[in-house]
Formats: C-alpha cells, structure tokens, sequence
C-alpha cells in the first residue's frame, strides 16, 4: 500500500505502512485459557500489544485526564508510529484535539472520540468513529485487524462504585483481543489495555463489556486500517 | 388530510421518555463530537427554562483513580433536547453561557459511593421510572402527584451527592421548584 493515502500530516512522524484490504491483515489466533478455566480462541496479538500500554499521566504537561490520548498512543503504537503520550498529548493541544485548561492541567487532557479519531488519522493512521455497536460489531473489528478505542464505564469496568457515577461512558480503552467459544463461537469477553489502572491485557468477560461498553453507547473509535504485523515499540526521541 | 395552520396544529402526542434521553444520549453525536469521554455527565434534568419542554445535561472534568471517589471540578459545558422532538436544542460551554445565576463553585470531592454497583444501577433504574411517571405531568403544566414526587425526591437525593445537588438545581430550577410544590399541596 502507497504511504500516500496517509499524507498530509504536518508533524515529524511519517505514515506507516498499513493495509486497509483484508488480504493484507495479520491477526493472530490461538487457543488459550481463560481466567475460569473455559476453553477459548483468542484472536488478537494481546501480549504483543500489552507492551503499548501505560499508566496515563506520563507527559510534560501535567495533563492527567488523558486516557482518549494514551489510548490513541497505544494504537498509534500496534500500527507502528513510534510516539509516547508526550508527543501524542503534544499534538493534541497544538491542534486543538483535547480539553486545555491553563489553570488546572490536572483536569486537562480529555478527548472525544472524533479528537481521538482525527488525531489518528494526523498520525498517519486513517479512523472513525462508531456508535450503538453491538459486541459481535466490536469483535469484528478486532477480527478483521483494526485498531479499536472503546468508551466504557470505569466503574463497571473496575467493579468500582466510586467510579460508577451516573452509569455513563467515562473512561477510555483499547481492545486487544476476542475470545470465543472455540465450539460455539459465542463470544466469551475482550482483552482491553486500560491506562486508568495501568493494566494490559486484562479479560473483561462479555457481560462486563456489555454493560460498560454497549450499555453505554457502543460508542467506539476503529482504524479505517488494519494491522500487517509490523509494529513496532521504540519512542520518539524528544 | 385535514389541513391544519398554526392555530389547528394537532397536539403533541407525547414527550421523549426520561428513560430514553438518558439512554440515548450515550450514542447521540453531540456526545461523540464535543464532549470528552472523561468528563464527568450528568443525569438528564427535565426543564421548560429553554425553548419549551426539554432535558438539560451539564457536563465537567473529572479527576479518577481506581477505588476512590472521583473529584469532580465545576461543569464547562451543558446541552439540552427537546422532549419533543428528540433534537438537540442547545449546546454551551458555561464560559461563554452560563446555566445559573451565580458562578458554579468547584471541584468538590464526592463521598464514596457507599454501596456496589448493580445496586447503584438498580437505583438507577427506579429514577427513570419515578421520571417517566413525573415528566408528562411536569411538560403538561400540570401538578405533580404528590406520592410520585415524595419517591422522586428521595430516589434523586440519595443517589445524587449533595455536593453537586446545586449545580443541578441551578440548571433546572422550574422542575425542582415545581417538584418541590407537591409538598406544599399534600
């Protein structure tokens, strides 16, 4: 594929080269064990991209509620655009992608999901935003190789009532993984890399994402790209 | 067909349920475009301040970690939908229109939340049922069922902090004021 789908972007990060055609996707599959003991299949390069994900709050900025961004970093990172949450969170006050408040940067940082759709698409990896989406709709992007940010409630998501608030999406991850039923093929949970507690490839079984996620809105940020196994871990070097 | 003019147009069915703006504000598109994912969203507020029968929101960034009480600083931003029609009727950040009279004081520490969270979902619940018993009677200028309203006020009270309750009076003044009144008239 021509780098040049992904021009544009005025920054010192090149395009990757990344398929947009299913021919080209690389999506491991294996099968595994999951938390209960369940046979499962396990699409996804979970582990590999475990790696990509942080405790958020890791910039110069003193910005903190920046999980939409550091989700952002984390695909940037599995389609490998080598940048950390500074250049991320760099990127998103220069242009206008994310809550700046001068006078708290503890409460700054935050993104929607059409900032975080076009802050990647700035990196060079083309996305959008979807929403009302069902389980098998996430699942599928996932199967089909595409980097996917999902909102969800942290309090669900934690089992965490302090977090729970009015019930809605107030927290940002990445979704790793599927696991289905290596004989039914329903789906048994996702793997999500969450920068609000620092996990990565944590399970979250599919009544817990269905509740948090679809519950919620089903709202979710996809690439337009999909993954051709080629990412990459190192940095941006400031 | 009967054709109708502005002095003959039909009655309006019915309004928007409570249960439903609450639900469908997770996908409506103001949520994806404008505002973060990591503010903090309030319950829907019926109201009639603007442009007729609508549910207000406000909005504001809030500070988390796992396993303590969120802070949340004042609203920055609130949005109303017509109860009517379902669209959205006005968006503003607070900087350049505020909701209340006086400044919205900020942040405040919420309490912990006190009980597990199918419980604060159940709770959840029972309001939008109080709230869709309410709202027709509240949209229709009419007087609140005192028992109705006794429930809803308790319902909204235990489940919204009382360190918050003046945002939400502010945004909403006419519907607790006329919530309220159902004391007055028992």
């Amino acid at each position: 594929m021509s780098s040049d789908l992904f021009g544009g972007f005025p920054g010192d990060v090149g395009g990757p080269d990344v398929g947009a055609g299913a021919s080209q996707v690389d999506v491991p599959t294996h099968l595994d064990v999951l938390p209960d003991g369940s046979a499962t299949v396990i699409a996804g390069d979970v582990g590999g991209y475990a790696d990509f994900n942080h405790q958020q709050g890791d910039n110069p900025y003193g910005f903190q509620q920046d999980c939409g961004l550091v989700s952002c970093q984390d695909v940037l990172n599995q389609f490998g655009v080598p940048v950390n949450e500074a250049d991320v969170v760099g990127h998103a006050i220069s242009n206008g992608q994310c809550e700046v408040d001068p006078d708290s940067p503890g409460d700054s940082g935050g993104s929607s999901p059409q900032e975080q759709a076009r802050l990647l698409t700035d990196f060079g990896v083309p996305a959008h935003v979807e929403t009302g989406e069902s389980l098998e709709d996430l699942a599928g992007h996932v199967e089909s190789g595409r980097g996917t940010i999902v909102g969800v409630n942290a309090g669900v998501l934690w089992n965490d009532a302090d977090a729970y608030e009015n019930g809605e999406a107030n927290h940002a991850v990445t979704v790793t993984g599927v696991a289905r039923d290596p004989l039914t093929g329903q789906i048994q949970g996702f793997y999500i890399n969450d920068s609000g507690n620092g996990e990565s490839g944590k399970f979250v079984p599919a009544a817990a994402m269905q509740q948090a996620w679809q519950g919620t809105g089903g709202t979710c940020v996809v690439t337009d790209v999909v993954h051709t196994g080629q990412a990459m871990t190192s940095e941006v070097s400031a | 067909m009967t054709p109708t003019n502005g002095s003959a147009l039909p009655p309006t069915a019915s309004y928007l349920a409570y249960s439903r703006a609450r639900g469908a504000m997770g996908s409506h598109p103001l949520r994806a475009a404008e505002i973060p994912v990591e503010h903090a969203i309030s319950l829907p507020v019926p109201t009639k301040r603007f442009a007729g029968p609508g549910y207000a929101w406000f909005a504001g960034p809030a500070r988390r970690a796992p396993h303590q009480p969120p802070t949340l600083s004042a609203p920055d931003r609130w949005w109303v939908v017509d109860a009517r029609r379902g669209r959205l009727a006005a968006y503003n950040l607070v900087a350049a229109v505020p909701f209340g009279e006086a400044p919205l004081t900020g942040p405040v520490s919420l309490p912990p939340a006190g009980r597990d969270v199918p419980a604060l979902a159940a709770d959840l619940a029972l309001l939008d049922q109080l709230m869709d018993r309410t709202v027709e009677r509240f949209f229709g200028n009419e007087a609140p069922d005192p028992v109705v309203a006794e429930d809803l006020r308790a319902v909204f009270a235990g489940y919204v902090s009382p360190a918050v309750l003046d945002w939400y009076s502010a945004l909403a003044p006419d519907f607790f004021d006329w919530l309220t009144s159902a004391e007055v008239t028992r």
